[in-house]
């Protein structure tokens, strides 16, 4: 399990770096906690259709990891799809402790506010 | 492939002269109780503590009867604190001054002590860790009993002036109890001269093993505190139990050594610090949370605002270091002695603790130190700075 997880924690394949992505028009959207963890979600759409996606994040290792593995998961995939990746899914490939599967509660949400951003347009 | 070890305020690998030591005394069937001193198997293993008991006090310039063996620097703390509580008459002891920054033993027998009606003074350091003599001495009334603050802290290093506060209880005629669990061996400690009543020593933290320490009674200013365990007679009855005789040569032998080696291992952590920082200065943002000047050379608290501590340590793969005490590194409760030294949170969880010691080497600090720069720049990279 450590393996997986210090493997996602590392991969910045998808990460947003704004000098290379600002020219890019990409949907975004955040959520973070009070702890000061944070996941910005950051997508490229044709139609419903995720082309690219990436993200920030700071937070502690599973925070880290979850934010990788998810953003890998959901290339391209529709929103719809997207939306409905089931958190056990992620929960369970990272194996993650009980006091840290409230962080996969800040993917669901940066989506969600990703796409209120879609939808405004 | 085995971490590299940065953690020694947190504890410390047994000196190999310990080893031999504790081995050969092990080996060598002296088994007897100290206690039982009617026959040759307890009178030698008595002479045997005794012998370490000299070799304990001689690191802080003591008399021998002035040391109580205690099962580690906690017992210590609690028996400095609540015996000294006992020992004196009911309504005769008043008020406790100390401070947020102390240790959790210290903390939380005098939490005890409140409960039970006594009044207690946590004064605030200043930003920089470092207790305020003026507070303090404006705050001590004819009401104080006792002061308890600690010589060097284990989360950031920083040195009490133990010296002045030490002056400053003596003139107000009240008890003084330091704890040196950090500073024993480090640093040198002249208890005749410190003005100090009672001191605790730690033993696993300069290469001793763990579960023995001691307690420093001073024999002129108190003479005794009372027990806080039940049952036996033994250490003047002030600490019951049975002397473990291996783990006492164990302590003598660190103790031995530490007195041999404060100086060049001084001079060795200080070299160590000063080639960390150097390799790191360039990192942005980067706080040091003390100052050098008041800050034992072997603790650093380094704080990455913004940045994850827990992140920054995952990161650092076969480095071993810590976010905080060791005490408090399995909780999720901030650091209280960050938090009252005024960090904030953002502060407090970007914060982490290295810590040197006799055995590591250049090396392994240049590796450390390149460690840290590339984990901060993935973490910062993925944080979209």
């Amino acid at each position: 399990m450590e393996k997986l997880l210090r493997q996602y924690f590392n991969d910045d394949r998808f990460v947003y770096i704004a000098s290379d992505h600002a020219d890019l028009q990409y949907h975004t959207g955040m959520a973070n906690e009070s702890n000061g963890d944070f996941f910005q979600l950051y997508l490229r759409l044709k139609k419903d259709r995720i082309v690219d996606a990436k993200y920030n994040v700071s937070g502690c290792p599973f925070m880290i990891a979850i934010a990788a593995l998810y953003v890998e998961i959901i290339q391209d995939k529709t929103l719809l799809q997207a939306a409905e990746i089931q958190d056990f899914n992620i929960e369970k490939t990272l194996e993650l402790p009980i006091n840290k599967k409230d962080r996969l509660f800040l993917l669901e949400d940066a989506l969600k506010n990703c796409i209120k951003h879609i939808n405004r347009g | 492939m085995k971490s590299i070890y940065l953690d020694y305020a947190s504890s410390t690998p047994l000196a190999q002269e310990v080893i031999e030591a504790m081995v050969h005394v092990i080996s060598n069937d002296n088994f007897g109780n100290p206690s039982s001193i009617d026959h040759e198997y307890g009178k030698h293993a008595h002479d045997v503590v005794e012998a370490c008991r000299l070799d304990v006090a001689h690191l802080i310039n003591a008399d021998q009867r002035e040391i109580i063996f205690t099962s580690g620097a906690t017992e210590a703390n609690n028996l400095a604190i609540i015996g000294s509580y006992q020992f004196n008459p009911k309504n005769n002891f008043g008020t406790i001054i100390t401070s947020m920054n102390e240790h959790k033993s210290v903390i939380e027998p005098i939490k005890t002590l409140e409960k039970e009606g006594l009044k207690i003074l946590f004064l605030s350091s200043k930003r920089n860790g470092l207790m305020d003599l003026k507070d303090l001495e404006k705050n001590i009334d004819e009401e104080t009993s006792m002061v308890s603050l600690m010589h060097i802290n284990n989360e950031t290093g920083v040195c009490n002036d133990i010296e002045s506060i030490g002056e400053i209880c003596k003139k107000n005629d009240v008890i003084f109890h330091v704890d040196a669990a950090q500073s024993i061996g480090k640093v040198p400690i002249d208890v005749k001269r410190l003005k100090v009543d009672l001191m605790s020593l730690a033993s696993h933290k300069i290469y001793g093993p763990k579960g023995i320490g001691a307690l420093y009674i001073n024999g002129e200013s108190l003479g005794r505190v009372a027990s806080i365990l039940k049952g036996g007679s033994q250490e003047r009855g002030i600490r019951p139990g049975t002397l473990p005789t291996h783990q006492i040569v164990g302590m003598a032998a660190a103790f031995r050594l530490a007195k041999k080696h404060m100086d060049r291992d001084l001079s060795h952590i200080r070299e160590c610090r000063t080639l960390f920082l150097k390799s790191i200065a360039n990192i942005e943002g980067l706080v040091i949370n003390t100052d050098d000047a008041s800050t034992f050379p072997g603790i650093i608290s380094l704080c990455l605002p913004g940045l994850d501590a827990e992140s920054i340590i995952f990161g650092m793969n076969s480095i071993a270091l810590s976010k905080g005490s060791a005490c408090t590194s399995d909780s999720d409760e901030p650091s209280h002695v960050l938090r009252s030294m005024g960090l904030s949170d953002e502060e407090i969880r970007g914060t982490l603790r290295i810590s040197f010691g006799r055995y590591t080497t250049m090396k392994e600090v240049s590796i450390a130190a390149k460690s840290l720069v590339k984990v901060v720049k993935h973490l910062m990279l993925i944080k979209g700075h």
